[in-house]
């Protein structure tokens, strides 16, 4: 064995790591080796006075003196179900949500059989009340939805729901693995056949049409938790239109339950690794929304041009965890949580559409 | 191969956050939240002060680590060791630190143990004082110096060390025992009165 060994050894052996067969190796060796000894001797002592280092305490609170810090702060939660069921379509598809989405397609399917359910009984009405054939698709769909508008309590936003899934279907048919893309296309699916219907006979049209409005009447009928799904699915698959639900007073009932916001007791979901969470937070005067989508900010107009994309932020090496504005509304400062486990901060400057890397 | 069995916690400096104060937090207990962070913020601080080697940075630096702790409990999964999680965070922070405020400084391991095997001489016995102890760590590479500090200040083994700092566990050694070598080679120079060619 030579002394370079003998020396890995006796450094395992300050860790407490040699078997007593190794123990002796080491000990046989240093018997007739001075070198070794005595350097077996400096790094016992070096260890020892490594161990007695002076127990350092802070002067002072750290807590006490960031607790005026923490009060402002909410704590970061992992993106709720909604979110994380966009996933597929705006970053690669999360692996640990499993056994939450597999509760989630439960409730889905569910919802979609009671939907079903709903649209049969509405089909049913409809085939009584009115006379099939004479109207023409276009007009007779606009018709559903005035129905569908006048019945829900949410008024507007809840046709809109259901335009956003019709928008929403390309991808839904793309995605592959998540429950929600499934669902999405389970209840979409009278509306997919409303469509190819057209050419088909007049009363298999009229039938389709009304499971389509009965699916979407059931979807308002199940209250809030539909609507934010159906929100978020729709609003994160058109970036593009960014927005568009904050005019109507919509957007902070959809993005609440992801930013987890004062609600201190929220259950906390989001243990499981770490999702994209689309952060939107809009700026102090309220005239521009930051988004976060994956690895990057997005910044939109609010108000009048609502959507137009004012600045577009670099791409990161890692997801994007918080975001905020500075008092001033000119700056944004967001963190990002790089795969190593790090996190780094940088700052946009909206004025002169740059941005740094913060301190901390 | 065989696991780091650990030394008796002579030191107490390995602690055990209550699993159920760490749930009560992640389930937005604020109160719960702000004592956990109590709890570990002298740990917090200990490795930040021995990494940085100065008191205001190692403030600093911890109470980043604390916010950051606090923000981001809800992402803590119980398959890690909360220990391990925490010290993830603030070593992070301080390596972070540390490469904005200083250059890298490389090992020669070779030329080290070279020239340990002419100086071994009879000062064995007698003791370093802390002030150069401090001084020797300083002088370590980033990440050297983090493994020192958790396996010395947070009495963690390979194993804990290798997690908090995303490292195999075979670095996690090899760069124990060259901070090792290194700090002896640095201590032995400092009671000669100076750095010997």
């Amino acid at each position: 064995m030579t002394c370079q060994e003998v020396i890995e050894y006796m450094n395992r052996q300050l860790d407490g790591d040699l078997d007593e067969h190794e123990y002796e190796i080491l000990m046989n060796h240093t018997r007739h080796c001075p070198d070794c000894a005595a350097m077996f001797e400096r790094l016992k002592k070096l260890s020892d006075e490594l161990g007695n280092l002076p127990h350092v305490m802070p002067k002072y609170s750290l807590v006490d003196a960031i607790l005026p810090q923490l009060e402002e702060i909410v704590p970061f939660r992992q993106p709720e179900a909604a979110a994380v069921e966009i996933a597929p379509v705006a970053v690669p598809a999360p692996t640990q949500q499993t056994t939450r989405r597999a509760k989630e397609r439960h409730q889905l399917r569910f919802r979609a059989i009671t939907g079903i359910i709903a649209a049969s009984v509405a089909a049913g009405l409809f085939l009584v009340s009115y006379n099939a054939g004479l109207f023409p698709s276009s007009s007779h769909s606009f018709d559903a939805d005035k129905v569908q508008t006048a019945a829900a309590d949410t008024s507007a936003s809840s046709a809109e729901v259901q335009r956003q899934f019709k928008e929403v279907q390309p991808y839904a048919n793309n995605a592959n693995d998540t429950g929600k893309a499934h669902v999405n296309t389970e209840s979409i699916d009278p509306d997919q056949s409303a469509s190819s219907a057209d050419s088909a006979g007049n009363d298999d049209y009229h039938v389709t049409t009304e499971e389509d409005l009965g699916i979407a009447a059931s979807e308002s009928e199940a209250g809030g938790s539909t609507d934010n799904q159906g929100n978020s699915s729709g609003g994160s698959n058109e970036p593009a239109s960014g927005n568009k639900g904050a005019s109507t007073g919509e957007a902070p009932t959809v993005k609440g339950p992801s930013q987890g916001i004062g609600d201190g007791s929220e259950p906390n979901q989001g243990i499981a690794g770490f999702t994209p969470a689309p952060l939107e937070v809009a700026s102090p005067d309220g005239s521009y929304i930051a988004k976060a989508v994956g690895y990057q900010i997005h910044v939109y107009k609010n108000g009048d041009d609502a959507g137009k994309a004012v600045y577009d932020s670099i791409r990161r090496n890692g997801k994007v965890a918080t975001l905020a504005w500075s008092e001033d509304g000119k700056q944004i400062t967001y963190e990002v949580q790089l795969e190593s486990g790090g996190m780094e901060r940088y700052t946009i400057d909206l004025a002169a559409k740059t941005e740094s890397k913060a301190a901390h | 191969m065989q696991p780091a069995r650990q030394r008796g916690c002579k030191r107490g400096g390995s602690f055990v956050v209550e699993p159920g104060l760490i749930r009560a937090a992640q389930s937005g207990d604020r109160d719960a939240l702000i004592t956990l962070l109590r709890e570990i913020e002298t740990h917090v601080y200990r490795t930040a002060y021995y990494i940085l080697n100065n008191e205001q940075d190692a403030m600093d630096a911890a109470q980043e680590a604390l916010i950051r702790i606090y923000t981001k409990i809800g992402s803590y999964e119980e398959k890690a060791q909360f220990k391990t999680w925490i010290q993830r965070i603030v070593t992070n922070i301080c390596i972070d630190k540390f490469r904005r405020s200083k250059p890298t400084v490389s090992i020669d391991e070779h030329e080290m143990v070279f020239r340990e095997k002419q100086n071994v001489e009879d000062e064995v016995m007698s003791a370093y004082a802390v002030q150069d102890i401090r001084k020797a760590i300083d002088k370590l590479p980033e990440h050297h110096r983090a493994v020192v500090v958790l396996r010395y200040l947070q009495d963690f083994s390979y194993n804990e060390i290798a997690d908090s700092l995303d490292l195999p566990l075979n670095t996690v050694k090899s760069y124990l025992f060259r901070a090792r070598q290194q700090l002896q080679t640095l201590l032995h120079d400092y009671q000669k009165g100076g750095v010997r060619g």
